[in-house]
């Protein structure tokens, strides 16, 4: 992938801006696939994030939407340092961290925490609340009344902090989700990545975190990064959104314009699939793509969202023909409006109609 | 096993939200899990079946001292125990479970037999545990080389002719008084202990590696991760409390075997020394006399039964109790 990657996209995509928080320079993760027992070799490897580029400002929320295996939460494992990248860099508060050990990397775990997606998952079964929520203070050695701090916290969340000594198979979803971001907010961290924290949860639940997550940020003044393929949760939280598809990032943009003007096809295909209670649309403009995600372990050449772009079968003008640029090479993320950002050699226009070519 | 013991599946009581003012007295595990044990009854006997024989191992000499009044070795009676053939006489008021062929006291042989059943199968299955758990726990949660390494340590002595091995060693170690390994593994119950421990920690191991590797990879841990506790804390107070019912399951399952596991030993005369009474022993020098006197058979035999169908009962109800959603 990155052979054929544009010179120091960095420089001209929405990589680099002064004053960010984070900084994601070029990142890339493979996982290798091996066979053997004893001797093992790697027949292949699989490319979960591919030279992603993109900033997090102070204060705002980024959504990072995609379909499921696009890379979305190894991305976040990556900037939270629970997987090493591969390559690339990550910078907070313009420091490089992505080779920093563990001891150093200990008093930036204060700054940057991470709110899970299974709230059946990420709370540890044998612990009480007022253990699990405490342990941000053990680890770090916070000095004080842990009691007293984690029964704040539990206030401030929504947990009755009567329930201090309770196990968290007492619990619903949407409570056991309040503990965890109880624990991510224990050390009133700068950034929150949240990876999917709501999709393993009901609506009306749904809506509670959020506005929780929304009351925090206003409070402490919080940075996130919210993970979701939930389309209208990421709109409805996210000031910035960036799309991934196949390990990279595709399209970024202010939410309200990325949602009124996709320039990326893929972007546009995947805001038509919304399902809207009061649609002023046909259903048959829906842009209806055809195959399946091309596998990580071989991505396609090019463009990785070529062999299934209708855009790209228009500029052909065949249903069988893509343009050579596509499918050869890498189009860098370029700014195809103001702070809007694609990776795509033919942009869709404004009101351009793709479901024609999908359906040709 | 290889599902982890994720929490209890209990339905939680009453109503839980956060806003509630009134006080629904909340269950611990322990709480809940004695709920569940209260309930299995067969368990419950086999959980008194142990009492009453710990019991009885513990007090053999104040019981053997106060109901029979001789000790284990004890063969003044022994002229009017055996016939003028020297064949012991059966059950009778003085010898309620009969003489062996030496003219001792059966029931006091048995109580204090199952001392030493007792006292070989814990020790050796506590030190199979510890070798077990820190193995497994290292091999899964490290993995890698190292857990290459210890998982085919564990195949390999799983794949030993067990018994073979054991008497391998034991007669190794048993020809002199110096025993083996210049001298670190002396004849005797240490010998018993050891062998029974080198022989039953992988099946702990295996359990808690299969066990380690599924909780390694739930979310709490990346959490606890994600905070920057260092590896120690994540496997001491994260890995380690959701192992401890897998671990009492099948230390309480192999208890049973290492039981039997020394039994078998002493029957072939390697285990215990020639005077300590031992339940194996006792059938041993009971199957030459099986057709004239059975009850030497019985008796040993009987309480041999006993304690590990008592003991697996126990580990099942436990399992039962502490892991209700493994299928059987």
């Amino acid at each position: 992938m990155s052979q054929i990657a544009p010179t120091e996209p960095a420089s001209s995509g929405p990589g680099r801006r002064d004053g960010a928080l984070i900084e994601v320079r070029n990142l890339s993760k493979h996982f290798p696939v091996t066979e053997g027992i004893i001797f093992r070799k790697e027949v292949a490897r699989v490319q979960a994030v591919a030279d992603v580029s993109f900033t997090l400002m102070p204060g705002e929320t980024l959504g990072l939407v995609g379909e499921s295996g696009c890379g979305k939460s190894t991305t976040a494992r990556l900037i939270t340092k629970l997987l090493p990248a591969s390559s690339g860099q990550i910078f907070f508060e313009g420091r490089d961290i992505t080779k920093l050990s563990r001891r150093d990397m200990l008093p930036l775990r204060r700054e940057i925490q991470m709110i899970f997606q299974d709230p059946y998952s990420s709370v540890n079964p044998k612990q009480t609340v007022g253990q699990i929520i405490g342990a941000p203070f053990d680890i770090h050695k916070i000095p004080g009344d842990q009691k007293k701090q984690v029964r704040e916290l539990m206030d401030r969340v929504g947990l009755n902090p009567e329930h201090y000594n309770r196990y968290p198979h007492e619990f619903s979803g949407g409570q056991r989700q309040r503990i965890g971001v109880a624990r991510a907010l224990a050390l009133r961290p700068k950034v929150i990545i949240c990876d999917e924290p709501v999709s393993a949860l009901d609506v009306s639940i749904q809506a509670q975190i959020l506005n929780l997550l929304e009351d925090l940020q206003d409070e402490f003044k919080l940075t996130y990064l919210f993970i979701s393929h939930d389309l209208g949760v990421v709109r409805h939280i996210s000031d910035r959104i960036a799309v991934m598809y196949l390990g990279h990032v595709v399209e970024v943009a202010q939410a309200d314009e990325l949602y009124e003007d996709p320039k990326h096809p893929y972007t546009a295909a995947l805001l038509s699939a919304v399902p809207k209670a009061y649609s002023d649309t046909d259903a048959r403009e829906r842009v209806v793509l055809t195959g399946d995600v091309p596998s990580p372990m071989d991505p396609p050449s090019g463009c990785p969202f070529h062999p299934r772009c209708p855009k790209a079968r228009i500029v052909a003008g065949s249903k069988d023909k893509v343009p050579d640029n596509c499918r050869d090479v890498m189009p860098p993320l370029g700014e195809v409006a103001s702070n809007h950002y694609a990776a795509c050699w033919y942009p869709v226009d404004v009101g351009e109609k793709l479901h024609r070519a999908a359906h040709a | 096993m290889s599902q982890a013991i994720e929490d209890f599946g209990l339905p939680v009581q009453g109503p839980i939200s956060g806003q509630d003012t009134e006080q629904v007295e909340g269950r611990t595990p322990r709480q809940l899990f004695w709920l569940r044990f209260r309930q299995d009854k067969v368990a419950f006997v086999g959980l008194a079946v142990i009492l009453l024989l710990t019991l009885t191992a513990i007090f053999a000499p104040v019981i053997a001292d106060k109901v029979a009044h001789r000790g284990p070795n004890d063969q003044t009676l022994a002229r009017e125990m055996t016939d003028e053939f020297g064949l012991p006489k059966g059950p009778n008021e003085t010898y309620i479970f009969g003489a062996d062929k030496a003219g001792r006291d059966l029931f006091v042989r048995v109580i204090y037999g199952a001392r030493t059943s007792l006292l070989v199968a814990i020790v050796a299955t506590g030190i199979s545990v510890v070798i077990g758990v820190t193995l497994g726990m290292i091999a899964g949660f490290i993995g890698g080389k190292i857990d290459t390494i210890i998982s085919r340590l564990i195949d390999v002595i799983l794949s030993l002719p067990l018994l073979l091995f054991a008497i391998g060693i034991a007669a190794a170690c048993s020809t002199s008084k110096e025993g083996c390994l210049g001298g670190r593994i002396k004849p005797g119950l240490g010998l018993v202990v050891f062998i029974i421990a080198a022989f039953s920690w992988p099946y702990i191991a295996r359990i808690v590696r299969g066990n380690t590797l599924s909780i390694r990879e739930k979310e709490f841990i990346e959490a606890s991760r994600s905070l920057g506790a260092r590896n120690s804390r994540i496997m001491f107070r994260e890995v380690l409390p959701n192992l401890v019912a897998p671990i009492i399951i099948y230390a309480t399952l192999i208890i049973p075997n290492n039981i039997i596991f020394e039994a078998a030993l002493s029957f072939l005369g390697l285990g215990v020394p020639q005077k300590t009474p031992s339940w194996g022993r006792m059938l041993s020098d009971a199957s030459r006399l099986l057709e004239v006197a059975p009850w030497m058979m019985i008796f040993p035999a009987l309480f041999l039964v006993l304690t590990t169908l008592a003991f697996n009962l126990l580990g099942d109800g436990l399992r039962d109790a502490l892991d209700p959603r493994a299928g059987r």
